[in-house]
C-alpha cells in the first residue's frame, strides 16, 4: 500500500466507516480504537465516546476471561481466529436489524479476530469483524428444526 | 405599520415553525388557518396582506385556493410553502399566480431573502429592540411539546414525514421524469394486531409483492416497507424502460429498485432533519423465502405498539401506484421526542 495519500485515505476511512459489518480496533489492554458505523448505530455509542475506552468497562456483558484467552492464543500463533454463531449467539448483543418482522429478538454474529501488525513487526493491535448473520442462522435453525421433525415422522410411521 | 400575514397550514407543528423563520423584529400581526377555506375567509376579512400557503391540505389545498385567490382578485400576496418539491409543483403554484416558492422545513434565511427580494420586507417595517422588548412575539412552544407519555402528540411527526415524503416523491418524479400525486401522510400508533393484519393482507392477496429493510441509528430503529400492486408492475416497467420480459427475476429486480429509491429518500428526509443517521440492512422481499405467517406466529415477538407512517404514492397517467409504510419500534419513540424538542428548541434560539 506505497503512497496512500490523503484522498485515499479519505475514502477508503468513508468505506471502513459505512460498511455493513462492525470493525472494531482494540490494543493490548483492550482499549478501543476504531469503532466504526455499523458500530455506532447498532450499539448507540458515538465513536467519539467509544474510542479509548476499556471494551469490558463499556460491555461488562462480555465474558472477559474468555474473551481474553481467545485473543491471546491469536497473538500468540499470530494467525487470525473466528467466532461463529454456532459457538456463541452474539458477541455484542445488538437487536435484530430488522426489529419487527423480524423472528428473534438479537442479532447473529459471526466474528473473525485478525491480528495488525505493526511496522516493527509486532502485534500491538487486534481488530475485531462483526458480521450480522442473523438471516441465515435463524433460516438454517428452522431447516434444522423441520429435518428433525420429518425424522421423527418417520420413525414413528415405521414402528406403526 | 403592522403588516397582517396569515399562515396557512393543517400542520401547527409546521405553522409554528413558519413562525420561527420569520425575520426578526418583523412589525406583523399573525393569523393562523387551518384549510384553504379558513385562509380564503381571513383574506376577506383583511387579515393577510401576505399569505404564506401550504399545498398538502385536507378541505381546499393549496392548489383550490391559488385558483380562488386568482378568481375573485382577493386582496393577498401568496408565498407558497411546501414538502412537495416537485418541479411540477413549483411551476403550477406559479401559474396559479404565486409569488414565489419556499421548501420545508423553512430556513430563515431564505424567508428573509423571498421577502426582501419582492419589496415587501423593508427596513422601516422592522421594529428596533427597544420596542420588541415590550412587545414580545407570544410563541406558545409549550403546547407543541411532544409528551412523553403514552398520549403522543402526532402532528410534528405529521410534518417531518411530509417534508420526507416530498423529497422521496421529488427524486421519483426525477427519475421516471413524471408527475408524482403526493398525498397527505397517515401517520398512525399501530398495535402489533393491525400489524399483523396488514401483513397478512399483502401476504395473501394475489396480486400483492411486498419489500421491507430495517433501519438503525441514534437510538431509533424500525423497518420500512413498501406494497406494491402487481397490476401497476407493466406502468412500472415502462416508467423504468425495462425492455424484454416480465419474468419474476425482473420483477424482483424493479420493486427491489423502486424500494430503494423510495425509502432511501424518505429515509435520508427524515435523518437531514433530525441531523441523525441511519444504516440500511439488505432490502427483503416478503413472502418469498418465509411465509409471513412464520413472522407473524413466532411468539419470541412481542411488538406492543408502533409508530407507522403510511404514504400511497400515485403516478396517474402510467396506471402506477404502491405504498411506502415507515414502521418505527416503540423504544425509538423517546429518542424520537427528544431530538423534535431539540429541533423545536433550536429554532427558537
Amino acid at each position: 500500500m506505497s503512497g496512500l495519500d490523503f484522498k485515499e485515505f479519505h475514502w477508503m476511512a468513508s468505506m471502513i466507516n459505512s460498511i455493513d459489518a462492525g470493525m472494531v480496533v482494540l490494543d493490548n489492554d483492550f482499549n478501543i480504537k476504531i469503532w466504526n458505523g455499523f458500530m455506532e448505530h447498532h450499539s448507540n455509542i458515538d465513536s467519539a465516546d467509544a474510542k479509548g475506552q476499556n471494551l469490558f468497562s463499556l460491555f461488562p456483558q462480555l465474558p472477559e476471561k474468555w474473551f481474553r484467552r481467545k485473543i491471546a492464543a491469536v497473538r500468540t500463533i499470530q494467525n487470525q481466529s473466528f467466532i461463529t454463531w454456532q459457538q456463541r449467539d452474539y458477541l455484542f448483543k445488538f437487536d435484530n436489524y430488522r426489529p419487527i418482522t423480524g423472528t428473534v429478538d438479537f442479532m447473529y454474529q459471526n466474528v473473525t479476530i485478525i491480528p495488525l501488525m505493526s511496522l516493527t513487526g509486532q502485534i500491538e493491535q487486534i481488530s475485531l469483524i462483526i458480521y450480522d448473520v442473523t438471516d441465515s442462522a435463524t433460516k438454517s435453525i428452522a431447516l434444522q428444526a423441520a429435518n428433525q421433525r420429518i425424522k421423527e415422522l418417520t420413525r414413528s410411521s415405521q414402528a406403526d | 405599520m403592522t403588516i397582517p400575514i396569515l399562515i396557512c397550514d393543517d400542520s401547527s407543528f409546521a405553522r409554528k415553525q413558519m413562525v420561527r423563520s420569520l425575520p426578526d423584529n418583523w412589525d406583523v400581526s399573525i393569523s393562523f388557518a387551518e384549510n384553504g377555506e379558513q385562509a380564503i375567509a381571513a383574506i376577506k376579512a383583511g387579515k393577510a396582506d401576505i399569505l404564506f400557503l401550504d399545498l398538502n391540505m385536507p378541505v381546499l389545498d393549496g392548489y383550490g385556493t391559488l385558483e380562488i385567490i386568482s378568481q375573485q382578485d382577493l386582496p393577498t400576496l401568496t408565498i407558497v410553502v411546501s414538502g412537495d418539491i416537485q418541479p411540477e409543483a413549483f411551476k403550477r403554484v406559479k401559474a396559479l399566480g404565486a409569488l414565489d416558492f419556499i421548501k420545508k422545513p423553512t430556513a430563515k434565511e431564505k424567508v428573509k431573502s423571498v421577502l426582501t427580494n419582492y419589496g415587501i420586507l423593508r427596513e422601516e417595517d422592522l421594529l428596533t429592540s427597544e420596542l420588541l422588548k415590550e412587545f414580545p412575539v407570544e410563541v406558545q412552544c409549550d403546547k407543541l411539546r411532544v409528551s412523553q407519555d403514552s398520549q403522543l402528540n402526532l402532528d410534528p411527526y405529521q410534518e417531518i414525514a411530509n417534508v420526507a415524503m416530498g423529497r422521496a416523491g421529488d427524486l421519483l418524479a426525477r427519475v421516471f421524469d413524471v408527475t408524482v400525486q403526493l398525498p397527505i401522510p397517515n401517520v398512525n400508533i399501530l398495535a402489533s394486531s393491525e400489524l399483523h393484519m396488514m401483513l397478512k393482507a399483502a401476504d395473501q392477496q394475489q396480486g400483492i409483492s411486498a419489500v421491507c429493510q430495517g433501519y438503525i441509528g441514534s437510538g431509533i430503529s424500525g423497518e420500512a416497507l413498501i406494497l406494491f400492486y402487481d397490476s401497476s408492475l407493466n406502468g412500472l416497467a415502462k416508467l423504468m424502460h425495462y425492455e424484454g420480459e416480465i419474468n419474476d427475476a425482473a420483477e424482483r429486480e424493479m420493486l427491489v429498485d423502486l424500494s430503494n429509491i423510495l425509502i432511501g429518500a424518505f429515509l435520508k428526509g427524515i435523518s437531514d432533519q433530525l441531523d441523525v443517521a441511519f444504516s440500511q440492512s439488505h432490502p427483503e422481499l416478503l413472502g418469498l423465502h418465509r411465509s409471513v405467517d412464520d413472522i407473524i406466529n413466532s411468539g419470541s415477538r412481542n411488538w406492543q405498539e408502533i409508530l407507522a407512517i403510511e404514504i400511497n404514492y400515485v403516478i396517474e397517467d402510467h396506471d402506477f401506484q404502491c405504498d411506502l409504510i415507515i414502521l418505527i419500534t416503540q423504544a425509538s419513540l423517546k429518542t424520537l421526542n427528544n431530538k423534535i424538542n431539540y429541533l423545536l428548541d433550536e429554532q427558537i434560539a
